[in-house]
């Protein structure tokens, strides 16, 4: 009997000596690659007043709870830990997904089962609202296509709960103006996304991107010489997010000499680059290398296509691994993320040309979250 | 803070538990702290006064107007926006609602420092005279902001000269961990399921909202007793038993003596019983249960819903006791056990509700009132947390207890030396983990 309660408290006092000593010897870490997101740092009480307070209110006790988030953000062997929590909610208590990720064939993939109305009518009146000020009555062409979610292809073959992907198409349809026309978005399977990450494969998307430029009436993507450039191993947001083990996904990109000769200006920055950006593969997100990630607005110049037309790609981050495959047709290519930036400044930065392209390029999964476009 | 604790000497323990008991309610509530402390004074006063006016005609009251003041600050915390709320519904009159947080714990805490008045009075306990030992008992960090209610009897010895033995603390750790494994894994996780089913949009989403809060509640509430009682083990206290298997009750009378323990008894003894219990005419009686049935509604919460609630249990507890409680007696145990457990689940969806007519939607939705009988959320929520339901109506029973006693007498008890720091182990490594990347879960209790 004594040695069972010998054992018991060597074992609490230890773990918790153990953790302490951890937690206070160790050095703070300042961002969680597998979250993506800065973690919380221990501060004075003045200094958390004096900057952002994390969402907690501006009082002594709102501090003590921001403490608490710096314990649980510093706690040492947090990977580890967020790792065993996935585990242990899938396989000892029997969920089915942990905090709405789950895994079918191995690609991960994260629950979005309620076609949200509102987020998606949201959506269309953003792009009516750009449609109204800068192309009505401008001789442009008009396309939407919508990408379909991961959910699309993962959920109804594993068994989890979904919305209508065809659904969401026609309601979204439905608000945008009658001269748009929808280019379906069709053929793509499961293995055409990572497994890790909710994005797809830039290097299985050259028929996505033949049926998008032949129904706009441009030269098929695939005809060109394309060199894939692997760049190393890919662990998405799917992987970090959900802390589930995963096979880290190989990273690649699709470029010729097209492409190598395209410059891409951004106006966030003022500064031009290449259509890839390899120094990114180093981010928090691999997946800025496609057009240098998350930009509200790019101008590409493709010097070496002459016909002169203009391709204006409105997009969410999907469209950073498409454009490049469309670039080789167009001499011009602006690409917007309305998420970063507003309709109305849009005006004073670019100007369209008449009877240029428009395509409006959107994942499922965007349109259905609300507040994503305000 | 447990080493220091250990190490100083025996007459510097107290000292040490008041400070870690203040900075652990600073910590959570840092105004507050001031509401507490002022309530334990006015008790610690009041043991005082009435120790000195012993037998003479100012101990009576004495006695009431400590008492109000003791309860002054619950009634004005937690009361008052419901009865301007009222007032103002019933005259038309648009008083402001004050809108105060209910300083954390102050039902529990209120409660024993009455308890340690009312029994001075009635001459059960000592007069305390040492103000650090009294308050120590008042802030007592481990059990301070949801129970058990600890009366000052159980602890009056222990406070004065206590000792942790190796037995008390291993067993204490153990308490501790069980108490996190419910809490942490368990009524963590039924939370999720009946956050995701909240709306109740089917009669499988709504009876799965409530089966999953019925237990949600067991395990977050009887995880915090655990955690207390353990803790108060490892710090040499032995705080009362605060459930007892509920779910397995025969009928709700035994139900109630074996959930919330130290709260029922506390309604007995400082109220039922001096009223006059069951010895008094029966419509006499009748009051006395309508009486204490409506104060323990209301002692969990301002609101219609939680008068409602304690109104339900006196009528089942009236039914049972004049109408169909031999009846029910006569059928078998597993039956008896079902139909309590339907009951309790009807009552939790009134506990849970926020107003009446969400809980009449719920209760209508568990009765195929207007909504389907099952919708695919409510298919996949049943996949989905279908093992943890099992494993969770398993752990309310005596069953997992009994096969841990088991296991570890095994090999003549030898096993009990691994599989029980394995155990403890296993649980600290999993609540890390689940509190690490988990959300804010606070203990149902604490709002009240």
């Amino acid at each position: 009997m004594k040695a069972k309660q010998r054992a018991v408290c060597a074992v609490f006092l230890a773990a918790l000596v153990l953790f302490s000593s951890l937690l206070v010897l160790l050095p703070a870490r300042a961002v969680s690659a597998a979250e993506r997101r800065p973690l919380a740092q221990l501060t004075s009480y003045r200094e958390w007043l004096s900057g952002s307070t994390g969402g907690y209110s501006r009082s002594l006790s709102g501090y003590f709870a921001w403490l608490e988030t710096v314990l649980q953000d510093q706690a040492p062997g947090r990977d580890a830990l967020r790792r065993l929590r996935a585990l242990a909610k899938l396989y000892l208590l029997g969920e089915r997904d942990t905090d709405g990720y789950y895994a079918v064939d191995g690609s991960l993939c994260k629950l979005d089962s309620e076609l949200s109305e509102k987020a998606v009518l949201r959506a269309a009146e953003r792009f009516r609202q750009v449609y109204e000020r800068y192309f009505k009555d401008s001789g442009a062409h008009l396309y939407y296509s919508v990408v379909p979610d991961k959910n699309v292809f993962a959920a109804p073959a594993g068994g989890y709960p979904h919305y209508d992907f065809d659904e969401l198409r026609e309601l979204f349809g439905a608000c945008l103006p009658e001269n748009f026309r929808e280019l379906p978005i069709g053929g793509l399977t499961l293995a055409d996304y990572y497994k890790t990450d909710p994005h797809w494969r830039q290097e299985q998307l050259l028929g996505t991107a033949d049926a998008l430029l032949c129904a706009m009436g441009a030269a098929p993507a695939s005809q060109l010489d394309w060199q894939p450039v692997a760049a190393g191993e890919f662990i998405g947001a799917y992987a970090g997010h959900s802390a589930l083990p995963a096979q880290p996904d190989e990273l690649v990109y699709l470029t010729n000499d097209i492409l190598a000769g395209a410059a891409v200006y951004d106006y966030e920055s003022g500064k031009t680059a290449g259509i890839y950006t390899p120094e990114n593969l180093a981010n928090i997100d691999p997946y800025d290398v496609y057009l240098g990630g998350a930009r509200a607005l790019l101008s590409i110049d493709n010097p070496a296509q002459t016909n002169g037309r203009q391709l204006v790609v409105f997009r969410d981050s999907f469209g950073s691994s498409l454009v490049p495959l469309l670039v080789p047709s167009y001499s011009e290519v602006i690409v917007v993320d309305l998420r970063y930036v507003t309709p109305e400044a849009l005006g004073r930065l670019v100007s369209f040309e008449s009877g240029c392209d428009v395509l409006f390029l959107s994942s499922s999964a965007v349109l259905n979250s609300y507040g994503v476009y305000g | 803070m447990l080493l220091v604790y250990l190490l100083v000497p025996a007459r510097g323990r107290n000292a040490v538990l008041l400070a870690a008991s203040l900075l652990f309610y600073f910590w959570g509530e840092p105004l507050y702290l001031l509401v507490m402390l002022g309530t334990a004074a006015l008790g610690w006063l009041a043991g005082l006064a009435l120790g000195r006016a012993r037998g003479a005609r100012a101990e009576r009251p004495l006695c009431w107007l400590f008492s109000a003041l003791c309860l002054a600050p619950l009634l004005f915390f937690k009361y008052t926006d419901f009865f301007l709320s009222n007032w103002n519904a019933l005259t038309g009159r648009a008083a402001p609602l004050l809108g105060l947080a209910l300083p954390l714990g102050i039902s529990f805490y209120t409660f024993q420092v009455l308890s340690y008045v009312l029994d001075v009075r009635r001459g059960t306990v000592a007069v305390q005279k040492n103000l650090l030992d009294f308050l120590t008992y008042v802030t007592l960090f481990p059990q301070l902001v949801a129970g058990p209610i600890v009366r000052y009897e159980t602890v009056e010895r222990e406070l004065r000269s206590r000792r942790t033995t190796l037995a008390d603390f291993s067993s204490g750790v153990t308490r501790l961990c069980v108490g996190l494994g419910k809490k942490v894994l368990l009524a963590n996780s039924l939370a999720l399921l009946v956050s995701r089913e909240g709306a109740g949009t089917s009669v499988l989403g709504c009876w799965l909202v409530s089966f999953g809060y019925t237990l949600q509640l067991y395990f977050d509430f009887s995880g915090y007793s655990d955690m207390a009682i353990g803790l108060g083990r490892m710090f040499g206290f032995h705080f009362p038993e605060n459930f007892e298997h509920p779910y397995c009750a025969k009928s709700v009378a035994e139900f109630w003596r074996r959930w919330h323990i130290s709260l029922g008894s506390w309604f007995r003894d400082y109220v039922y019983i001096p009223l006059g219990g069951n010895r008094c005419p029966r419509l006499r009686w009748l009051g006395n249960i309508l009486a204490v049935w409506l104060l323990t509604g209301f002692w969990h919460g301002a609101s219609w819903t939680f008068l409602l609630w304690g109104l339900y249990f006196a009528a089942l507890l009236l039914g049972e006791k004049l109408l169909w409680g031999k009846g029910l007696a006569r059928l078998p145990g597993p039956v008896q056990s079902a139909l309590l457990l339907l009951a309790v689940n009807f009552s939790f969806v009134l506990f849970r509700a926020e107003t009446l007519p969400e809980a009449g939607r719920l209760l209508g939705g568990m009765l195929g009132l207007g909504v389907p009988a099952a919708t695919g959320s409510a298919l996949y929520s049943l996949s989905s947390f279908g093992l943890l339901l099992v494993i969770a109506a398993v752990g309310a029973t005596e069953l997992p207890k009994k096969l841990a006693a088991k296991a570890c007498g095994l090999a003549g008890g030898r096993a009990g030396t691994v599989l029980e720091p394995l155990f403890c182990l296993a649980v600290l490594a999993l609540t890390a983990a689940f509190l690490v990347s988990g959300s804010f879960n606070p203990f149902l209790y604490f709002r009240f």
